[in-house]
């Protein structure tokens, strides 16, 4: 064999070592992360329960934090009217028949929040997302009572596209 | 002796990356399993619930004594809300099941209401007869049905994996773009859809007065239609931004909710406070809600004082006889509750919220949707009972420490003139509420639960 082949076989071999090496690493250090994320989650006491009593004839139990995630994954680089708005549609699913009917419960349903599949819920939230979470449960509703909303721009669910159309908060639009 | 060293390396190279192939793969494996064994478990909840609620419903129309009546609605009402549970855990986002949903959303408020009417409901009345046998009939299709389609994904090759993966494809086609692709189906939507098609051949039954309406129909506010610069100039006016100091005010949507509205967005002066947003009814204009991004600072008022502050707020802007009733504080904000007072009755239906900064005191929001459309001068009927008679029906445990009277809406959205007593047991304090003409306990609230106070 030619010296050249032998030298380039080397280099060949020492660049699949080091990405194989480097890919395996950032492998495991993806997975240590989203153990040590449990973990966090479940070593919480437990999730700051409330109740809505905006109205004053009913009353639901939620999970706050939750909805903090969910308002700061999904729309974190929304005006704040519109983090207010996801949180609204969260309370909005809550109350209808089509929807499950606790806050675990419709956040965690399949494919119902892109951030939930993407996992991006479990980072950590913006502060504001707290703040929009209790305006939403003090009863403001930007959305007129909107239980879909989806970006045109970057949307992976065009079904919800076929349903009918509020308002605009942003770049998500609202739908029912 | 070069070239020798390179062949070894590359080798070793190659087996290593077979060896973390090889662990990778099996780790997916192991994840996708886990989640097709979730999916299953969901699933055959999904069958069992509905199979029972079957065979319950069909107890309540067999049994003669009231306790077997009352236990087989319970249990139905219990099986109805675990197979709702289960279905909201299975990756069918795109499958049509509104009949089907509207359904156990039904059953589940028709079962829970009978199993709680207790004595004073005595034998079904021809009415409730006839829906519990709709239902029963239509439960068992249900549960025909879902048992079908889970012998064939028992039997089949079908992975709720691959039903998860069409689902996503068939969210991801875009309505508007006119493709001939078809949406991915598989056994499972086939079956489902199936179900759904059944489930619509049904009649609904005719649950008037009888099963709690899901949520209250917000009637349009009577008026005249006002235009979009009235919009403009009500809000303008409602938020205290004048045009004169350079503010402006635009309609930026017509909004189709309950009622129609006007959305306004006003832009203050340059360098003053950020941004407003108000819907102005269309009808009447009345300013449903308002709202301002709450800068964020040092705080330099109390809750308390926040409270005087809501209330000159109301006071300034035509809201008269509010009396405190709520009261949350979060994140620099305050958010405070007010219902409206009538010869010293208490109005829960016509409530306001007002949202007060903390960090400098100004109103940063406006929630008073029910009040608009619904604040009229009601004629009020004296109670029926006293309030010793109706204080005789309280736990004798309680210890009293206020009552007044009320008027709330109850779930079916009557309102209902009834005594409010502030009572404690142990450290706690509770709002217990006894109807002020048949002296019937109503409803039971504890007065502060993690944050909210009611006062």
């Amino acid at each position: 064999m030619p010296k050249k082949v032998g030298k380039s076989v080397l280099a060949i071999t020492v660049f699949v070592a080091v990405v194989t090496v480097l890919w395996y690493a950032q492998l495991r250090a993806a997975r240590s992360a989203k153990t040590a994320d449990n973990q966090g989650i479940e070593g919480r006491p437990a999730y700051k329960a409330q109740m809505d009593l905006a109205d004053p004839g009913n009353s639901y139990s939620y999970n706050y934090e939750l909805m903090a995630r969910v308002i700061s994954a999904e729309a974190k680089g929304e005006p704040y009217i519109g983090q207010v708005a996801v949180g609204a549609v969260i309370l909005n699913r809550l109350n209808h028949p089509h929807f499950p009917n606790t806050i675990p419960g419709v956040i965690f349903e399949p494919d119902a929040f892109t951030a939930v599949t993407t996992g991006h819920v479990w980072l950590p939230p913006v502060s504001s997302s707290y703040r929009a979470a209790q305006d939403a449960l003090a009863g403001w509703d930007p959305t007129g009572g909107a239980i879909y909303y989806y970006n045109p721009a970057k949307a992976t669910n065009w079904w919800v596209a076929t349903r009918t159309f509020i308002v605009q908060i942003g770049k998500h639009l609202f739908l029912r | 002796m070069k070239q020798r060293w390179g062949w070894t390396a590359l080798i070793a190279a190659l087996v290593i990356l077979g060896l973390v192939g090889a662990r990778e793969y099996s780790l997916r494996r192991e994840a996708e399993l886990r989640t097709e064994n979730q999916y299953q478990r969901a699933f055959q909840e999904v069958v069992y619930h509905v199979d029972c609620l079957a065979e319950e419903l069909a107890k309540a129309s067999v049994a003669g004594s009231y306790p077997m009546v009352q236990k087989a609605f319970a249990d139905a009402w219990r099986h109805t809300e675990s197979a709702r549970a289960g279905l909201g855990q299975l990756p069918i986002g795109t499958v049509e099941l509104s009949t089907t949903e509207d359904f156990l959303s039904q059953v589940a408020s028709f079962t829970y209401t009978l199993s709680q009417r207790g004595v004073s409901g005595g034998a079904m009345s021809d009415k409730e007869w006839t829906i519990l046998r709709d239902l029963r009939e239509q439960a068992s299709f249900a549960a025909r049905e879902l048992t079908r389609l889970g012998d064939s994904i028992a039997s089949g090759r079908l992975r709720w994996i691959d039903v998860q993966r069409d689902s996503m494809a068939a969210s991801a086609m875009r309505p508007d773009s006119g493709t001939t692709q078809s949406v991915p189906s598989n056994q499972v939507t086939k079956g489902l859809k199936m179900l759904e098609d059944g489930m619509t051949r049904f009649p609904t039954p005719d649950f008037e007065g009888v099963i709690p309406p899901p949520r209250r129909k917000l009637p349009d506010i009577p008026g005249p239609e006002i235009s979009e610069d009235d919009a403009v100039r009500i809000a303008m006016e409602f938020l205290g931004f004048s045009l004169q100091e350079g503010a402006k005010g635009e309609v930026i949507a017509r909004i189709s909710s309950e009622p129609e509205s006007y959305r306004v967005e006003i832009t203050p002066a340059r360098g003053r406070s950020p941004a407003a947003w108000a819907d102005i009814s269309v009808r009447g204009g009345k300013v449903l809600w308002t709202f301002r991004d709450t800068p964020v600072g040092a705080e330099t008022i109390t809750p308390d004082m926040a409270v005087n502050v809501a209330r000159e707020f109301l006071a300034s802007h035509g809201f008269e006889n509010m009396r405190l009733i709520s009261r949350r504080d979060y994140q620099g904000v305050a958010a405070i509750g007010f219902a409206y007072e009538q010869d010293g009755v208490v109005i829960y239906p016509d409530y306001v919220v007002v949202r007060v900064s903390l960090a400098g005191g100004d109103i940063d929001g406006f929630e008073g949707t029910n009040y608009q459309i619904f604040h009229r001068a009601r004629p009020l009927e004296a109670p029926v009972i006293s309030e010793a008679e109706a204080r005789e029906g309280l736990n004798p445990r309680l210890e009293v420490t206020d009552s007044r009277l009320a008027v709330i809406l109850d779930d079916f959205y009557q309102e209902k003139l009834v005594y409010e007593f502030r009572c404690t047991l142990d450290k706690d304090t509770y709002l217990v509420y006894i109807n002020a003409e048949t002296g019937e306990e109503e409803e039971v609230k504890k007065a502060e639960i993690r944050g909210l106070e009611l006062v």
